[in-house]
């Protein structure tokens, strides 16, 4: 397939064109090559190419000009510009305009000629998932769960669902759980931390040396065609809360966006709660209204599906399409209301003594001297587990080792790892000043950063109150009671 | 998209195209990234010793020369000991660069006081240069620089052969805490070049970067003289790792170093927790 790929090289250097023209025809390419930049786009119009080749600086139209217009009249034409003035800067503007490479000159030919079959090899990868929106109406059906797990398992080429093991739910494979055995769509939330998903323990991140600003490879994005199922709205929350994180700013975490955009998330209504549940605290129902792609109910007659976006909403089309969904009555929306009343009751309930009447941040912020911390800290085992199974943590370190794939000696990947505030050196500085030497200042941190700077900086606390770092702790820390002597009552 | 996104976790290559020992276990290295690689006095860039791994430096030249870049480092730790053993003709990785440096918008028309202690030099060497470079836009420059001792002054020659004859709108200040045989100079701490300060502060700029307690003692001198603290800039070491507001371990208060920083108006951080330590 790429052998007989059409190129067109656009260079106002013979010599260039002529390299080029003659390093592809070698691999099986059919080149054509152009000096100026409007005649390249004529021929760009009258016939198309599977990859354009461009100079960046050129008289008259330059490689800007030919990217920006090539993509307009020709959008699956793959563009790679060529530079001698390469900076950061004009990568950034290439690649935002289209460009699948960006290759500074001088080059080796293999560097070119890997350039082009990365680019169009890159092509025909995965479809990528455009933006998400939300859909004006909201479609909700009633569907068998038996029905319902069928629809799941076509939706993606990895489809994770909550399944009951000896320790509480876990989010498993869908081909990997014993036959006939029922998904579990109500329950809490489960054991895993839904960020491992998107933010796994441990990722490849770059491969180096490189040296031109490079974009990922396709091998790391790739096999990410998944659907996470029976996600509770803790969870949800810092998910919501970690896109804020890594995909807002100057610089988006590509590694996070792949994960996020090739994976559907189906949330399901909590059934809870158990004794460390608290999402009410942090101002969260145990249900979702918004943010997911679908969104499960049980109720007596099936379940009741809610697409939440676009991509939601065209699922349960096509199944409905298929006959499989029903409409849904009004009498199952509200018995749909109700039963989340009641789990939110329950929550509230079990919680009630640990309701504060001041808001966390000015609890934690006046609170910043309390001996509190120091009493806190002897229980403390520095463990680092509460940070571990955080759905909102997502402290990393990076780290560097020979790449393990290919035999290239002197070839490095970078890895980015969890890492925890919690541990001693987490801030220390190489000269040996650490801001947070006691224990003390590490466990205040965590309160901290969680419940004022992350509320100042995304308008949510950084805790969703889902339990698990109460349910792992070894010292055995209740952060409801923390935050509740900080209020002054007696524990 | 997700093709065509940049990764801000890949390095680009740079090679190293000089190394200049300037103390005892300080030396410069003069690097050349294979992409041209703009920044402003006072960003940082992260360093890829290959197979090591990475760390976070200012770079000590000039914003103004685009065609390389040089980077002042003491040998303190796994990385900066490998850096230190790298020759000319190597390589290494650069990202960045990262974070909001000096405001230079703010300094034109100021006199300028730059307080240095130890290797906090480096930094402030790029900011001496950029301005400099525009030097009719500054009322005058003070550089106050205070060392260890005379054998740990950075950048000696050139600030003896070179700055000090550059303009007489500029005056040096240089002292170490212990003299020696062949030292003629002040000795004492960098505060002390602090005390008889000729200068209309309420139009003046004050710039500090040193050691933690040196930036402290420096800053609270800065502040009994009158200095308002808007007026001071610090330029905060932390352990910058990822460079894009993200890995957490840079955290001062509500802020990110490497994102929001490293250079700060002491107003900005002044309560701020931990921001000595």
């Amino acid at each position: 397939m790429v052998s007989e790929a059409n190129v067109l090289v656009i260079d106002d250097e013979q010599t260039v064109c002529d390299s080029c023209e003659r390093i592809l025809s070698e691999k099986g390419y059919a080149v054509r090559t152009s000096l100026d930049g409007e005649e390249g786009l004529k021929h760009i119009e009258k016939e198309p190419f599977d990859l354009v080749i461009v100079d960046l600086r050129m008289p008259g139209t330059d490689g800007i000009g030919v990217l920006r217009r090539a993509r307009e009249r020709r959008p699956e034409t793959v563009v790679i510009v060529i530079t001698g003035y390469a900076s950061v800067a004009s990568a950034v503007e290439v690649m935002k305009l289209g460009a699948a490479d960006y290759l500074p000159k001088p080059f080796t030919p293999d560097e070119l000629s890997s350039a082009a079959a990365k680019s169009l090899e890159r092509r025909i990868g995965p479809a990528v998932v455009e933006e998400e929106e939300l859909i004006g109406e909201k479609l909700t059906v009633l569907i068998e769960p038996a029905e319902f797990r069928k629809m799941l398992m076509e939706l993606g080429r990895y489809v994770y669902i909550p399944w009951r093991s000896a320790n509480g739910l876990r989010y498993s494979v869908a081909g990997s759980a014993p036959p006939g055995e029922e998904v579990i769509w109500g329950g809490i939330r489960p054991v895993d931390p839904l960020k491992s998903f998107f933010f796994e323990p441990r990722s490849r991140v770059a491969v180096y040396p490189s040296w031109r600003p490079e974009v990922l490879s396709p091998a790391d994005l790739a096999d990410l065609q998944r659907v996470i199922a029976g996600v509770k709205r803790c969870d949800l929350q810092a998910l919501n809360l970690l896109d804020k994180i890594f995909l807002e700013g100057d610089f988006i975490d590509p590694v996070y966006k792949a994960a996020r955009e090739n994976t559907l998330v189906v949330t399901a209504d909590c059934s809870g709660p158990t004794s460390s549940c608290s999402c009410v605290l942090m101002g969260l129902d145990p249900f979702c209204e918004e943010g997911f792609d679908l969104n499960v109910s049980e109720v007596s007659d099936g379940l009741v599906i809610e697409a939440g976006s676009r991509r939601g909403k065209q699922a349960i089309e096509a199944y409905h399409a298929k006959a499989w969904t029903k409409e849904v009555e009004t009498f199952h929306l509200e018995e749909r209301e109700e039963r989340r009343r009641q789990v939110r009751e329950a929550i509230v309930q079990m919680n009630g003594d640990f309701l504060p009447e001041e808001p966390y941040e000015a609890l934690v912020q006046e609170g910043s001297d309390s001996p509190l911390w120091e009493k806190c800290a002897e229980a403390c085992v520095g463990c680092a587990a509460c940070t571990q199974v955080c759905p909102t943590c997502h402290c990393f370190f990076l780290y560097d080792q020979p790449e393990r794939e290919s035999k290239v000696k002197g070839r490095y990947e970078r890895i980015r790892a969890w890492d925890s505030c919690q541990y001693a050196a987490f801030a220390r500085v190489a000269g040996g000043a650490n801001p947070r030497k006691s224990r003390e200042a590490r466990f205040r941190h965590r309160y901290i950063h969680k419940l004022v700077d992350m509320k100042e900086a995304h308008g949510v606390y950084g805790c969703t109150g889902c339990g698990r770092c109460i349910d792992v702790c070894m010292g055995r820390i209740d952060m409801r009671e923390v935050i509740w002597e900080l209020s002054g009552v007696e524990v | 998209m997700t093709t065509g996104l940049m990764n801000p976790y890949q390095p680009i290559k740079a090679e190293i195209k000089g190394v200049f020992p300037e103390t005892s276990n300080i030396k410069t290295f003069v690097l050349r990234p294979r992409v041209l690689f703009p920044f402003e006095t006072g960003q940082f860039v992260e360093l890829t010793v290959p197979g090591v791994g990475e760390a976070p430096f200012t770079p000590s030249s000039s914003p103004e020369i685009e065609e390389k870049m040089e980077v002042t480092v003491m040998k303190v730790g796994v990385m900066t000991s490998a850096l230190h053993e790298m020759k000319p003709g190597e390589w290494v990785g650069l990202r960045g660069p990262f974070g909001r440096g000096y405001p230079l918008t703010d300094f034109v028309r100021k006199e300028i006081v730059i307080v240095g202690g130890g290797v906090g030099l480096a930094p402030l060497r790029s900011l001496f240069l950029a301005l400099v470079h525009r030097l009719e836009d500054y009322e005058r420059i003070v550089f106050c620089y205070g060392a260890r001792s005379p054998s740990d002054i950075l950048y000696k020659n050139a600030i003896l052969n070179e700055w000090l004859k550059l303009d007489p709108r500029m005056s040096f200040r240089i002292t170490v805490d212990k003299g020696d045989d062949g030292w003629k100079g002040n000795v004492g701490l960098v505060t002390t070049t602090l005390d008889d300060l000729d200068i209309n502060i309420p139009n003046s700029i004050a710039v500090v970067c040193g050691p933690p307690v040196m930036m402290k003692f420096s800053t609270f001198k800065l502040i009994d003289l009158g200095y308002r603290p808007e007026q001071i800039y610090l330029s905060m070491e932390k352990n910058m790792s990822c460079g894009i507001g993200k890995c957490g371990h840079c955290q001062l208060g509500k802020y990110y170093v490497c994102k929001d920083g490293p250079v700060f108006s002491y107003d900005q951080i002044k309560d701020a927790r931990e921001i000595w330590d």
